[in-house]
């Protein structure tokens, strides 16, 4: 008879494997971290290349600083980008523990669909590649606290 | 047996290389082994994940001295830099092999008192 399959609207079965919340979750967060992940390597790029660059202008004009001004420049610049160097630091340990969460949330939702593969975020390398970043980190604060220290001439 | 968490609490037994627990037992089994259970409180200190933030506090700590030693030392001595580099290099790999089991302890005291524990699937 027809019309004996009809039933109210409502929002689907989701426990299904193709559009359940678990699947849908899973997409997200793989959009999520692919996104965050580019975002953040092109902002930390960003900002080390400015910052040695900067230190390297820093250096090169070191003797048109004079009079007060001169002296606010001196210690005002490294210590301004100093402070944003814990800024990125900060960025760093925030990255590293969001990579993990999210392997382990994508390692959980793969346990409850029942499948065998396990979280797809490399999660090896993307540390491998904080400690990149940390090591650039070193060098880009070092260099401006050496800058703060080296004697005027 | 263990103290109300704070974070000062966990730092200075952490410094110390003891279990930031009970304060008493020893942290460390070897350089940077961390012994778990605690063998006076019983605590699994292998749930705290200090992970790689030892070597960055190392690095933290002994950068500042050896940058600002270096400097100093230069501005005020002027040597030439081959005894520069044959004084700061091995000072530099000393100082960090000396300080590194002391930032284990102090980043699992701080893991401690923040109660960051290590998720069971984490690598």
């Amino acid at each position: 008879m027809l019309g004996h399959e009809y039933r109210p609207p409502g929002v689907g079965d989701v426990t299904s494997s193709e559009t359940g919340l678990p699947v849908l979750e899973y997409r997200e967060i793989n959009a999520h971290l692919r996104t965050n992940t580019t975002a953040f390597v092109n902002w930390f790029s960003f900002f080390l290349t400015s910052s040695l660059v900067a230190a390297i202008a820093f250096l090169a004009t070191g003797e048109h600083r004079e009079g007060l001004r001169g002296l606010a420049l001196r210690y005002g610049v490294p210590i301004a980008c100093l402070m944003l160097h814990v800024i990125a630091l900060a960025g760093i340990l925030i990255f590293r523990h969001y990579v993990t969460a999210a392997h382990c949330k994508l390692d959980e939702i793969v346990g409850v669909l029942g499948d065998t593969g396990g979280s797809p975020v490399p999660v090896r390398f993307t540390l491998w590649m904080t400690h990149l970043m940390a090591a650039g980190f070193v060098v880009s604060y070092f260099a401006w606290f050496a800058l703060l220290l080296l004697p005027q001439d | 047996m263990a103290d109300e968490k704070s974070l000062w609490t966990g730092l200075k037994r952490g410094l110390a290389r003891r279990c930031p627990n009970c304060g008493k037992g020893q942290l460390l089994r070897g350089y940077l082994t961390v012994r778990s259970p605690c063998e006076v409180c019983g605590n699994d200190n292998l749930a705290y994940p200090s992970d790689d933030f030892p070597p960055y506090l190392t690095v933290f700590v002994a950068g500042h001295v050896i940058v600002a030693l270096f400097i100093w030392t230069d501005n005020v001595y002027e040597p030439p830099l081959w005894v520069e580099f044959a004084i700061w290099l091995p000072v530099t790999v000393l100082m960090c092999l000396a300080l590194l089991p002391f930032m284990k302890g102090a980043a699992v005291g701080l893991c401690w008192a923040m109660n960051i524990v290590r998720q069971a699937s984490a690598t």
